[in-house]
């Protein structure tokens, strides 16, 4: 992969692509002012820190969206075969999307939510407040970021696998992919484990049943938890990224 | 089958079989667990002796401190959440995890860590949501700050020094015995006396701070006005 190919690449998808980013930039500022202002207006009916939430959601959604349009020209017959006879290496065509979609969206989303929230809390929250308060950092939930790279990864690898509809397809193979996970998984625990009051799992890492009306929790031993979380966060983004590289490479040919 | 296919049906494949093994693994700390063990959903947590308590919290779970034996359970779910750090006689716990920001009733809260010790000179709770029970000692001071409440049941103690700060509570709830309070209340902070026997009270309240009498404290003090 050259450099210079690369910085090339990395123009041109800006040049041709930075009004439209503008303006959805604009409309996730507009959207998260709306959800705070919302969470404002009913703080006390909403139990819990709302800023993670509405943190979450933009991210994840504006994330999807941002990440299925860096490649989508494959989807079009024309500017596919424009886009794939491009002078440039599948690898730098793959990292210019993982860069765009991961370090440049999170990047251009944190200034943009940070800069909204502070906005909407120097107007509406009286000083002193701790109302709007938000460490990214607290209670472990840095660990979005592993779990936003894979959910980036598996967006990428559908718009590049599917030639029609490629993010709602995606979307919806996640969905499925989730629902059939945590209900097979159910029963293979309930199979395993003999315990037949399985209310809930979370496939690789827990499960929870209730035992005289109290919920009993179950958790991988601390090891074992890491070794899942190097599985999930490491190996399977970059397993995915390797996907995706020989799925460009085989359109290629 | 192309290339891109194979690698995706391995991941799949592996990852399934990863799956497989995790839940066995999960079968053996299941088997493990006594369902009969009143604390079956704690884990004990590793720490020194210590004389000083300083909290910092949320008020999603109560924190209960109790005098007996050094000892500190957290509730398995909420693990992720527990820092701890001891310096020097200072043991040091972060427990952030926030709820509804009306919850101030500790005792209508499910424990998130149990901490028993035989003695501790001081505690300091900023957020939290505490319980102090059957606390028997010579001397205790007590410091809340942003929001934290606690509930005093059962205690013993001869000084109790109690200093509160934005919108904090203290609530001597039951069967508490102090011969010297010392209360020393602002910025909001509330002090309910109901379940208390004083001999000394000396309260410093400023910026809308309140004391709240229940009938036993109130009568002892228009004992103390005779006297």
């Amino acid at each position: 992969m050259s450099l210079t190919h690369f910085i090339l690449l990395f123009k041109r998808q800006w040049f041709e692509n930075r009004k439209a980013w503008l303006i959805g930039s604009a409309a996730i500022a507009a959207i998260l002012a709306f959800l705070f202002l919302l969470a404002w207006q009913w703080q006390t009916s909403f139990n819990g820190d709302t800023s993670h939430g509405i943190f979450l959601i933009l991210l994840f959604c504006g994330g999807g969206v941002f990440m299925s349009t860096i490649l989508k020209d494959l989807g079009n017959k024309q500017k596919g075969i424009w886009f794939l006879i491009l002078p440039a290496s599948s690898a730098a065509k793959l990292s210019i999307a993982l860069v765009y979609g991961i370090i440049i969206y999170l990047a251009a989303y944190f200034v943009l939510f940070y800069g909204v929230k502070e906005i909407v809390v120097t107007i509406v929250a009286p000083a002193g407040s701790s109302w709007g308060n938000f460490d990214l950092f607290k209670n472990g939930f840095y660990q979005f970021l592993f779990t936003f790279v894979g959910f980036q990864s598996i967006i990428l690898l559908g718009s590049v696998y599917f030639n029609k509809s490629q993010f709602l397809k995606t979307l919806l193979i996640i969905f499925i992919g989730l629902f059939v996970s945590f209900n097979g998984n159910s029963l293979l625990l309930k199979l395993i484990t003999g315990e037949s009051h399985i209310d809930s799992n979370t496939p690789l890492d827990s499960f929870q049943f209730a035992y005289q009306g109290e919920n009993m929790y179950v958790y991988l031993p601390d090891a074992a938890s890491v070794a899942m979380s190097v599985l999930l966060w490491l190996i399977v983004p970059v397993c995915l990224w390797v996907i995706t590289w020989y799925r460009l490479k085989e359109k290629e040919l | 089958m192309k290339t891109s296919n194979k690698i995706l049906t391995a991941l799949l494949l592996v990852l399934l079989a990863t799956t497989i093994f995790a839940d066995f693994l999960l079968k053996k700390v299941y088997l493990k667990i006594n369902l009969n063990d009143p604390f079956k959903n704690y884990q004990p947590v590793s720490i020194q002796p210590f004389k000083y308590l300083k909290i910092r919290g949320g008020n999603g779970y109560a924190i209960e401190i109790k005098q007996a034996p050094l000892n500190m359970k957290v509730m398995t779910k909420r693990k992720n959440f527990l820092a701890v750090r001891q310096n020097g006689d200072t043991l040091l716990i972060g427990f952030t995890v926030i709820s509804s920001m009306s919850m101030r009733d500790p005792e209508s809260l499910p424990r998130g860590i149990i901490i028993s010790n035989p003695r501790i000179a001081a505690i300091i709770a900023d957020g939290s949501n505490n319980i102090l029970t059957d606390w028997k000692a010579d001397s205790l001071k007590l410091t809340l700050m942003g929001n934290a409440a606690v509930n005093i049941n059962g205690a013993d103690i001869g000084k109790l020094t109690a200093i509160g700060n934005y919108n904090t509570i203290f609530n001597f709830h039951t069967a508490n015995k102090v011969r010297d309070l010392d209360l020393r209340l602002s910025n909001h902070a509330t002090a309910i006396l109901k379940g208390i026997d004083y001999t000394d009270l000396s309260p410093w309240l400023t910026n809308d701070s309140q004391l709240i009498f229940g009938a036993q404290a109130a009568s002892k003090l228009s004992m103390l006005g005779r006297e």
